[in-house]
């Protein structure tokens, strides 16, 4: 048997046995407990707890004796909740008029550099003395944390929702009366993102270099810097997880991602060298000095070989842990959204250093989902077939 | 080999490295944060606060708690 085919046993052999294990991780996940415990340390004050089993779990909160308001987990109240990378879960408390108090966010697969700020007083102190009737619309009644818009809709869109659940049923309101619909949010950026796109693809037929640079500075400016959407091995991985965002206020995030598939597998490498703003980065850094470094053919071959060992390595780390963050280590968002630890900025910096003397460094040898891409673009070739020439 | 290939070996290797650490600590982030220890059984964690503070301490509330035998 060739090495090849022993090598491409083992990868499609362990990524099974991979899904396999998170199937049945999922299958047999045991609930996130709301205990008294957790409640104890989340309210000090309160003296005891009484659980409560009605339409969803609930508790009553005592001090001296008294009733003095509810706790609850969102998740029990609008399970459907979902940020930017998966569910994310609220512990609430609310007084007797269904007012906030308090406010901890239990579990999130957001990234971390998103996760850190929402779980901040600074975000979630503005809902403290919100009930129902009262306005929770981002960027109107709620401040959302910079470029962190989608995770901050869906904690508030779920805190409206189940203040009202639980002033239903204080009131005996019927559950199917109370606020919850949701409605497609055709905003801004669904337009901007369709037309970019769009633009991409006349781009992509016209072949003008001219064009395409201004396409691609486009694509760094508002897909980077301004909306830093990007497709990173996370992003991938929270599709393949099916973690995905709530479709109804993130179309534009749905088109953007859809788009970028879909082109690939039908234009072969669309993505990768007319939309991804780090590729494009690294493109107008490499024109700058226009010294182009080269190395031999037989080490690039061998560099390339690091993105597919990459991404079999995250794609097996993001299944078993059944996490998408797990695999976050691409410079995307510590150069577009300019945070990061000292590890990442290192990493963010040798990469932009070495592609003013390299064309495309990150995207040619370490760009896991780069790789992805390529698979797809072949995949299409084949399906399609397509001479890879002739697109 | 020619002196850029040895120079793009030392590069290559350096980012594999600084990916490779990367991805372990998110990795080790991830397993010790998980859910089962927020809310461990065996802990009362508002008795142990209020024990702390009953000696004179001031404790801050932490996310994260763990049960270390004896």
């Amino acid at each position: 048997m060739r090495k090849k085919t022993i090598i491409n046993t083992i990868v499609i052999a362990t990524l099974l046995l991979a899904v396999g294990v998170n199937i049945h991780e999922r299958w047999n996940k045991t609930p996130e407990i709301t205990d008294e415990r957790v409640l104890k340390t989340f309210i000090p004050q309160a003296d005891s707890f009484k659980k409560r089993q009605g339409p969803f779990l609930y508790f009553e909160i005592y001090s001296n004796h008294r009733l003095t308001g509810y706790a609850f987990n969102t998740k029990d109240l609008v399970p459907d909740a979902k940020g930017y990378s998966g569910p994310i879960e609220v512990l609430a408390a609310v007084d007797t008029a269904c007012k906030i108090t308090d406010l901890k966010i239990l579990r999130s697969d957001e990234t971390p550099d998103y996760s850190e700020d929402i779980a901040k007083p600074e975000f979630l102190g503005q809902f403290k003395g919100k009930g129902p009737g009262d306005g929770f619309i981002i960027g109107k009644d709620i401040e959302a944390v910079t470029r962190a818009t989608i995770s901050c809709a869906a904690i508030s869109r779920t805190l409206d929702i189940a203040v009202h659940k639980m002033q239903g049923l204080i009131n005996g309101t019927k559950l199917s009366e109370v606020k919850g619909a949701r409605h497609l949010n055709l905003d801004i950026y669904f337009y901007i993102t369709v037309l970019i796109i769009t633009f991409l693809v006349v781009v992509f037929y016209l072949k003008m270099s001219w064009l395409r640079y201004t396409g691609l500075m486009i694509s760094i400016i508002y897909f980077g810097f301004i909306k830093a959407n990007f497709i990173s091995m996370s992003n991938l991985s929270s599709i393949f997880l099916w973690n995905l965002p709530d479709p109804a206020s993130n179309i534009a995030w749905y088109v953007f991602v859809i788009s970028a598939l879909v082109l690939t597998f039908l234009l072969g490498a669309f993505y990768c060298t007319y939309m991804c703003p780090f590729g494009g980065l690294q493109i107008f850094l490499n024109k700058i000095f226009r010294i182009n470094i080269e190395i031999s053919s037989r080490l690039a071959g061998n560099l390339r070989k690091i993105k597919f060992a990459l991404l079999w390595i995250l794609a097996m780390a993001a299944l078993l842990l059944n996490n998408p963050n797990v695999v976050n280590y691409e410079p995307f968002s510590t150069v577009f959204l300019r945070k990061g630890n000292l590890i990442a900025w290192t990493i963010a910096g040798v990469v932009l250093i070495l592609s003013l003397f390299h064309y495309r460094p990150f995207c040619r040898y370490f760009c896991a989902a780069g790789a992805f891409f390529e698979m797809l673009t072949e995949c299409g070739r084949k399906v399609l077939g397509i001479d890879a020439k002739k697109r | 080999m020619q002196k850029r290939d040895r120079l793009f070996i030392v590069l290559a290797g350096l980012l594999t490295i600084l990916f490779a650490y990367e991805i372990y600590m998110n990795i080790s982030r991830e397993i010790s944060n998980r859910p089962a220890e927020i809310s461990s059984p065996q802990i009362d964690v508002s008795e142990v606060l209020n024990k702390l503070k009953e000696a004179g301490l001031e404790p801050k509330e932490a996310k994260y708690y763990k049960v270390i035998d004896e």
